[in-house]
């Protein structure tokens, strides 16, 4: 079919990307396991960044989107 | 002040779910909770400087309560007669509640187990239970079957570095609590299955051979996924590949799946009125969630995709991070058990927070990087998600894709072209499966042998 061929291109073209970079060396680090207080902390953190920065930005940033 | 009162039930509502899926909280404690609202009540009565401040105490403790009684009330409890025949030899007989997932060397059936043969009386039960079946044991949604195996309760095993994946109540999620091993099948003639969800698999599976026909492997496979996150039809192997690169979540259906179909619907039909095209498309999603499974990070995509639907015809605003909160929390009150025992609706839930509140955030600091492309879209997006589910990824399988930002970059802007083709390309890949000439579907009529 020849719709199929520009997909196909472009499929092959994710693929190839995908196995390029998961054959790089240290493609992945694996950590050992740890404490889910330390998960808990990471999220806090996150939200208390988030909250600051959108503070200091005065409200502009926000995820409001009109459809 | 509205807004503020909203955020209040949905995180103490989740905090409640989140603290009784692990510790059991008594009714007194409950209780307690609860004559504590009631004083914040007063004092939001009685002083009214600080009124905003106790009426959300007042209604995050309720919801705390609330949530953590909905979690208790959903606990799930086995059947007596099949948690009897534990370990041992069992004939049972059910329904296949979802569609068979084929593996490297097995099928897994999920059966929604009715009754139980015991010598030569039959006790009724139920529950549902994970049918371990040969590889190329032919068997369809909504079949009766009788299922003739070992009878277990599931265990939780060892992953990587000191982790344990909990088994048990990844199933219980989905209210599995048995399994039953080497597992021999013997269908009835009769399906008893849910019609429409019958037709999305069946929908599903013809675009899946029609995508084998026109395209070879693994692209086929790749299409399947991405399209109609069919992460089965990639193989193992790809599928590995993708997770170390931080690719995986093309596989999987997402918001921008659907979002690309409700604008395929939309330009389909734009010859009808608004509320036409629009109900139309918000079936066509429906059909796609069943089509996916019915899969909570789905049924969260489709959900906040209908309510971007009816935000639209009707003319309001979408606050992309409310509506994700209002469905979570709804999902989560339907079926608490997937806010801690549900990998997929966790990553989907984060990920989607991470691209309304981080994006943004991104997106301004990245402002030097060129739009062409969509380039600073995508490693805005990619920077908001992957911070935002990184450390539940570290905690759950303790990965760290080293390479996912330029992965990402690479891969995703062939993404939307790859699409559009498909999209092209979707109605034909229906004709080769179609026109087919199909040889009679070869069904087991024996017990078969377990491999």
């Amino acid at each position: 079919m020849p719709l199929a061929a520009p997909a196909y291109a472009l499929l092959g073209y994710i693929i190839i990307v995908a196995k390029f970079f998961a054959a790089l060396p240290f493609a992945t680090l694996t950590l050992p396991a740890f404490n889910a207080l330390w998960l808990a902390l990471a999220y806090a953190l996150l939200f208390v960044g988030y909250a600051y920065i959108k503070k200091s930005d005065g409200g502009a940033v926000n995820g409001t989107a009109t459809l | 002040m509205p807004v503020k009162i909203l955020w209040s039930v949905i995180f103490s509502f989740l905090a409640g779910v989140l603290l009784s899926s692990f510790v059991f909280l008594p009714p007194a404690f409950l209780a307690f909770l609860g004559v504590l609202a009631a004083v914040a009540t007063f004092f939001a009565w009685s002083e009214p400087m600080k009124r905003d401040a106790f009426i959300v105490v007042a209604v995050a403790l309720v919801s705390f309560s609330l949530g953590s009684m909905r979690m208790q009330t959903a606990s799930r409890v086995g059947d007596p007669h099949l948690t009897a025949q534990i370990d041992k030899t069992v004939t049972i007989q059910g329904v296949v509640s979802e569609e068979p997932d084929a593996r490297e060397t097995s099928v897994r059936l999920t059966i929604d187990a009715r009754s139980l043969q015991s010598g030569s009386s039959t006790v009724p039960v139920a529950a549902r239970v994970i049918a371990i079946a040969p590889l190329h044991t032919e068997t369809r949604y909504g079949d009766l079957v009788t299922v003739k195996g070992k009878l277990g309760l599931p265990e939780a095993f060892d992953t990587v570095e000191g982790r344990q994946f909990d088994y048990p109540n990844y199933l219980a999620k989905d209210g599995i609590l048995y399994l039953v091993s080497y597992a021999q099948i013997k269908e009835s003639r009769e399906n008893r299955g849910n019609p429409i969800k019958a037709t999305a698999i069946r929908v599903k599976r013809l675009y899946l051979d029609g995508l084998g026909a026109v395209l070879p492997e693994p692209e086929a496979g790749l299409a399947g996924g991405i399209t109609v996150g069919d992460k089965r039809s990639v193989g193992g192997e790809l599928t590995t590949t993708f997770q170390n690169v931080s690719l995986v979540h093309m596989l999987v259906l997402s918001g921008y799946n659907i979002t690309v179909v409700i604008n395929a619907i939309s330009t389909l039909f734009k010859m009808f009125a608004q509320s036409v095209r629009f109900g139309i498309a918000g079936a066509v999603v429906v059909f796609f969630i069943l089509m996916a499974g019915g899969a909570a990070s789905a049924v969260r995509a489709g959900a906040m995709s209908m309510i971007a639907i009816f935000a639209r015809v009707t003319h309001r605003q979408y606050f992309a991070e409310r509506i994700l909160g209002v469905v979570s929390a709804s999902m989560v009150a339907w079926n608490p058990w997937i806010l801690a025992f549900d990998p997929g609706f966790q990553l989907s839930a984060l990920a989607t927070l991470g691209l309304v509140l981080f994006t943004p955030i991104f997106a301004r600091w990245f402002a030097r990087v060129p739009e062409k492309f969509g380039m600073r879209e995508i490693i805005s997006s990619t920077c908001g998600t992957q911070l935002m589910v990184l450390p539940l990824l570290l905690y759950q399988n303790g990965t760290l894709s080293i390479y996912a930002l330029p992965a990402n970059l690479f891969a995703l802007v062939a993404v939307p072209y790859a699409m559009s083709f498909r999209s092209s390309q979707r109605s034909s890949a229906f004709l080769p499966a179609a026109l087919r000439c199909r040889s009679p579907r070869p069904r087991m009529r024996f017990w078969g042998t377990s491999s």
